[in-house]
């Protein structure tokens, strides 16, 4: 039987790692497959991976995030591989250890800015003051402080963008994995995002795997590899 | 997982989806409502009618049909039923197996009914004054309750009777009567009539009349013929339209008042033998008058009325069902709709269980929606329905 989240030794906020080893995966039905030998990024690292649209850098970030289960392989966080746990228990490692910045935002749109952002931690049952002023000064960073109260379908693209970031940050999580999360921005929020998710990234000893397209950002991070080399 | 979370999240979705989630709840409120509103409402009909019936032991009238004759004396309907004379009051009364209370009810002041009655009407059915008192001399009238408030009369005031037909000219005239009193509220039939003595009832009818007295008229155009026994007056004789303490001595009856017609008596047998020798006096075939029995009648008529509410009850069940199932095709579309929000709900992390919690509270609250308008339906046939049974009677 697959274990829980919680028999998983990470605790918020202490600095943890990601190794992929050996990971294979194949969509039923489908030619289109890929295969990792080894990834390893450390605590703080960050890791550009570039390609063009379409190649399977969204399906890399979703085996990472344990939304798709390989066909073979292994995918530790933090010393803990995340394929060996059960559907609940990988959600909620999800919930409380990874932050998503999904390339649609995945935003509910009936929620307000606040509403959406501090929904995981609400539906987690780990809402806090805290959280509440980390979510406030995320606002302000990212510059959605004024649509705070607006209903999310009421912004624009880059703005549902940058929302999306901050859902993805407000929980402090270990570990971040973003797609394409600048691609709806202009040049100088872009430089500002990115830069954004590399200083957390530092700050709470967090990896960070970020997927884009956008060769200008590549001098911001660690390391950059190109997805095509990444994986066969 | 959080409960307070996932009931607010549901709680936003269906606020922020108000008319869609308005016309489910409508749609369930409805279909929850109608039986139990229709069962009321029967339920109302049926005390509402049955307190009157039951305070009435039996009803004498013309040969025809009985409903008529129960809607004519208890609910003073104006049906068009034979008349009968006050005679046959006079011969329950001498009979000594009971009295008797004569009833009119023919005319009308603005479609309230006027009731001719005689004093003892209103100790049998504990009719008392809330403000002045009961009719004192011909031309007088009390009017009930709801009447008064609705017309805003008082004692003092006057009220007129109604023509029968504006085209007959030559018909009952409008007679202006006195009121003297208002009735206290009773909640029956009583508090939307206007009562009068059966005299007055008579005058309206045209039984008797008032006039400018020709025998001390020196007006030539007033008389066409005078000799030492009689007096033949013109078309120039002014009619009285209105009894005062002037003219009261000048309004005077033609013929014998034992001829004059009512509509029907309410028989109050002195016991139950009394009761049993005066139905079998009037179960003649070939009679001309009916005594009957109020809530043997009225429950022939309501035993009608039920298996009719039996069968509209059972559609309304079978209403109630399809709506529910559209409910249930409705809910699990919307979620079906849905179904890449609640996969983003998972993508995040958030757990089945939380998942379905907030599918639950969803159904919880429109559910409570549907029952809140079902309790206000219900709430609002329970506080009208009395009301809306006795207008609906008179």
């Amino acid at each position: 039987m697959k274990p829980a989240a919680s028999e998983c030794v990470i605790r918020s906020g202490s600095p943890s790692g990601v190794l992929i080893t050996d990971l294979h995966f194949q969509y039923p039905g489908s030619s289109f497959g890929l295969s990792l030998r080894q990834l390893e990024l450390g605590a703080g690292e960050t890791l550009a991976i570039l390609g063009p649209s379409g190649c399977g850098k969204s399906t890399l970030l979703r085996l990472i995030a344990g939304l798709l289960p390989p066909n073979a392989g292994k995918v530790s966080i933090g010393g803990s591989d995340i394929h060996l746990l059960n559907r609940e228990g990988l959600r909620d490692f999800r919930l409380k250890q990874i932050g998503l910045v999904f390339q649609d935002f995945a935003l509910l749109d009936y929620l307000t800015v606040s509403e959406n952002i501090l929904l995981p931690a609400k539906l987690g049952g780990f809402f806090s003051d805290e959280v509440t002023s980390r979510v406030q000064s995320l606002m302000d960073q990212l510059g959605i402080r004024d649509h705070e109260k607006k209903i999310t379908r009421m912004l624009s693209q880059g703005e549902r963008q940058r929302v999306a970031i901050a859902r993805a940050l407000a929980h402090e999580p270990t570990l971040v994995l973003a797609d394409e999360p600048t691609a709806s921005l202009d040049a100088a929020r872009r430089d500002r995002v990115a830069a954004m998710l590399v200083g957390y990234a530092k700050e709470r000893g967090a990896p960070l795997i970020m997927v884009t397209h956008d060769a200008a950002l590549k001098d911001r991070f660690d390391r950059v590899v190109d997805f095509q080399e990444l994986v066969s | 997982m959080s409960v307070p979370a996932a009931f607010h999240l549901a709680l936003h979705y269906v606020l922020r989806h108000r008319l869609q989630s308005l016309l489910l709840c409508l749609a369930l409120g409805a279909s929850l409502a109608l039986p139990v509103a229709v069962r009321t409402f029967a339920k109302t009909v049926e005390a509402e009618t049955g307190k009157r019936a039951s305070g009435t032991p039996l009803v004498l009238g013309a040969k025809g049909s009985s409903l008529d004759l129960l809607l004519s004396a208890l609910y003073f309907r104006r049906q068009p039923i034979a008349p009968i004379t006050l005679k046959q009051v006079d011969l329950i009364r001498a009979s000594g197996l009971g009295n008797a209370i004569p009833l009119l009810v023919r005319f009308h002041s603005q479609g309230s009914p006027i009731v001719g009655v005689d004093l003892a009407y209103f100790d049998f059915r504990g009719l008392g004054t809330r403000q002045g008192h009961l009719f004192t001399r011909l031309g007088d009238c009390v009017v009930g309750a709801r009447l008064a408030k609705e017309r805003g009369l008082k004692p003092g005031d006057s009220v007129f009777s109604s023509p029968e037909q504006v085209f007959d000219i030559a018909g009952v005239y409008p007679l202006k009567m006195r009121v003297t009193g208002v009735l206290a509220p009773t909640g029956s039939p009583d508090d939307h009539a206007v009562f009068v003595d059966l005299k007055t009832a008579w005058l309206i009818e045209g039984r008797s009349h008032g006039h400018d007295d020709l025998a001390s008229s020196k007006s030539a155009p007033d008389v066409l013929k005078r000799d030492s026994t009689n007096i033949v007056g013109s078309a120039a004789v002014r009619m009285f339209n209105e009894v005062t303490a002037e003219n009261l001595s000048g309004f005077h009856f033609h013929g014998d008042p034992a001829d004059y017609p009512i509509t029907s008596a309410i028989v109050l047998p002195r016991d139950a033998k009394s009761e049993a020798i005066l139905s079998g006096r009037h179960q003649d075939p070939k009679g001309l008058f009916q005594l009957i029995r109020p809530s043997d009648e009225l429950s022939m008529i309501l035993s009608t009325l039920f298996q009719v509410e039996g069968a509209i009850i059972l559609g309304l069940v079978f209403v109630g069902f399809a709506a529910a199932a559209i409910a249930v095709i409705v809910f699990t579309l919307s979620f079906q709709m849905r179904a890449r929000e609640f996969a983003t709900l998972a993508d995040i992390g958030v757990s089945l269980k939380t998942l379905n919690l907030i599918k639950a509270f969803e159904v919880m609250l429109i559910g409570i929606g549907g029952m809140a308008i079902a309790s206000i339906v219900v709430g609002l046939v329970i506080q009208w329905g009395p009301s809306l049974v006795l207008r609906a009677l008179q």
